[in-house]
């Protein structure tokens, strides 16, 4: 036992964070997608509705009810060749103030050849002193597909809280055929508010986000184009590397909801998850 | 300030530093013929969208792209492509390379940085070739712009420093040379929107020098959907 006083309330600190875990695999068989092994820890779930169709629904929840400082959370999917999966979560996920360390959350989504991915969470809220460390790492075979969306909110904005400072740093890295095709941090820090004032930055948006198609091409961008020619908030769409992107910033959860709804339902085949029809 | 009240100027230059000085005049110049003009980082689109119409708003818009944005990114993947390529690490430079490469925010943007890495490299190799370079270039699949700056800056001994301040100088008067076109703004405003931007260039300079890969980040949403949006602006006189 140390005497420390600070370093003994680290280690009261540190036995209180949450801890969670999910990992597991599908499979293809016999034409359907079935769940393989499968890991679960700590205050992170994951349910499978029933099937609605030959792919595999798993959805999130976090016991916890949100995260805090400190608490590390790790997500691992793998899907087999030619399965299919959709991953959601239940709820938006909220992300505390943080006095101390940052929380972690870890992401990682591997597709084998023929696989589909399909990665479509509620938004994530960060609190004002938010402080959290987030990274996506995708691994794409050459003939791999992912859908991917992700939807960050900087404050309660329900409750007419902005987010004003904190630290939030999102790392996304996507290969395919083993070959890095996109990377890119997020990183805001410090006086958060007035960096989202700035014009460059979010010009005082509440809220922000991101769609990966893969494979995406110049066509599939003109096709979203031609069938949205008017967004609630701001968009841009673009394609290189053989991916497309979508980018949405809007004063507001709702329109930003909206907008990416509709690129999704642009660019998906399947139909989106029942959560996100509401 | 006089030139006597900054010792350190005149301490700092010697004569060895006269042919470094030279090749980074030359190379981040306007003139070296990379295709610079071109290319507005998004900026085009800003001006069309009224985000950008005066001197100040383009100053405020390129103080945010250099302190939060591509310049302080692509600050430190000229720092460590200069690294691994003065300690002879290729692995380490084709990592460096690669993760440059896919740190792009959009198609135009990749465009931009690809053809001017490309056009750098190719020049260096023709008429300010050096040992290693060869070899560096063949080792790597693509060297973006900020990459190629360090790779060739490396292989000519030039401090990275040194070689940092010349990129960083060269891209923002790219990009006010084209705001001024754009907004229009005269000569002299352009001249103060430079001289308003030295401490911010400076600034990202010693943040990127001792930045880890792991310290890359930006924050530069809109400056980004710029570069989407500016695909489908009707009249455009840049690529980007």
């Amino acid at each position: 036992m140390r005497a420390d006083p600070a370093s003994a309330a680290a280690d009261i600190f540190e036995a209180n964070r949450a801890r969670g875990a999910v990992r597991f695999d599908v499979r293809l068989q016999d034409g359907m997608t079935r769940r393989h092994h499968l890991h679960e820890s700590g205050s992170l779930r994951v349910r499978f509705p029933s099937p609605e169709d030959d792919g595999l629904s798993a959805m999130f929840v976090n016991t916890a009810g949100g995260i805090a400082g400190g608490d590390r959370f790790a997500v691992e999917v793998a899907a087999g060749e030619g399965s299919r999966v959709t991953l959601s979560s239940a709820a938006a996920e909220k992300v505390y103030r943080a006095p101390g360390k940052p929380a972690e959350l870890d992401i990682a989504l591997t597709a084998a050849a023929g696989a589909h991915i399909a990665w479509l969470p509620q938004e994530t809220i960060l609190f004002d002193r938010a402080r959290i460390h987030r990274r996506i790492d995708i691994d794409l075979a050459a003939t791999a597909s992912l859908l991917l969306c992700e939807i960050v909110v900087f404050g309660r904005t329900a409750m007419g809280e902005r987010m004003r400072e904190g630290e939030f740093v999102d790392r996304w890295r996507l290969r395919r055929g083993g070959r890095l095709v996109f990377a890119e941090t997020v990183r805001l820090d410090g006086d958060i508010g007035g960096k989202l004032a700035h014009p460059a930055i979010a010009n005082g948006a509440a809220a922000i986000g991101t769609a990966l198609i893969v494979p995406g091409d110049a066509a599939l961008v003109e096709r979203i184009r031609e069938s949205l020619p008017a967004f609630r908030g701001e968009a841009g769409l673009s394609a290189w590397n053989g991916f497309a992107m979508a980018r949405f910033c809007a004063q507001d959860a709702a329109s930003l909801r909206a907008d990416m709804m509709a690129v999704l339902g642009c660019a998906s085949a399947v139909p989106l998850p029942r959560l996100w029809l509401n | 300030m006089t030139a006597s009240e900054r010792p350190h100027v005149s301490a700092a230059m010697t004569e060895l530093d006269h042919p470094a000085l030279y090749r980074l005049m030359t190379w981040l110049s306007p003139a070296f013929p990379v295709g610079g003009f071109a290319y507005s980082s998004g900026i085009e689109w800003a001006v069309e969208a009224g985000d950008v119409d005066d001197a100040a708003s383009l100053r405020g818009w390129l103080s945010t792209m250099l302190t939060d944005g591509s310049g302080f990114c692509d600050a430190v993947f000229l720092v460590h492509a200069h690294r691994a390529m003065e300690l002879g690490d290729i692995d380490r430079l084709r990592e460096v390379a690669e993760l440059a490469a896919a740190f792009v925010p959009s198609r135009e943007r990749q465009l931009e940085t690809t053809a001017q890495g490309r056009a750098f490299i190719e020049i260096a190799r023709s008429a300010w070739n050096s040992p290693g370079l060869d070899d560096a270039v063949s080792q790597c699949e693509a060297m973006v712009y900020p990459v190629a700056v360090g790779v060739v800056g490396a292989a000519h001994g030039i401090q990275s420093s040194l070689l940092l301040h010349a990129y960083l100088h060269a891209v923002t008067s790219n990009w006010i040379s084209a705001g001024s076109r754009l907004i229009p703004l005269g000569q002299t405003d352009s001249q103060r929107v430079l001289a308003a931007l030295e401490p911010v260039v400076t600034a990202t300079a010693v943040r990127a020098i001792s930045a880890s890969l792991d310290d890359i980040g930006s924050a530069t949403f809109r400056a980004d959907l710029a570069s989407l949006r500016h695909e489908t602006q009707y009249t455009r006189l840049f690529r980007s």
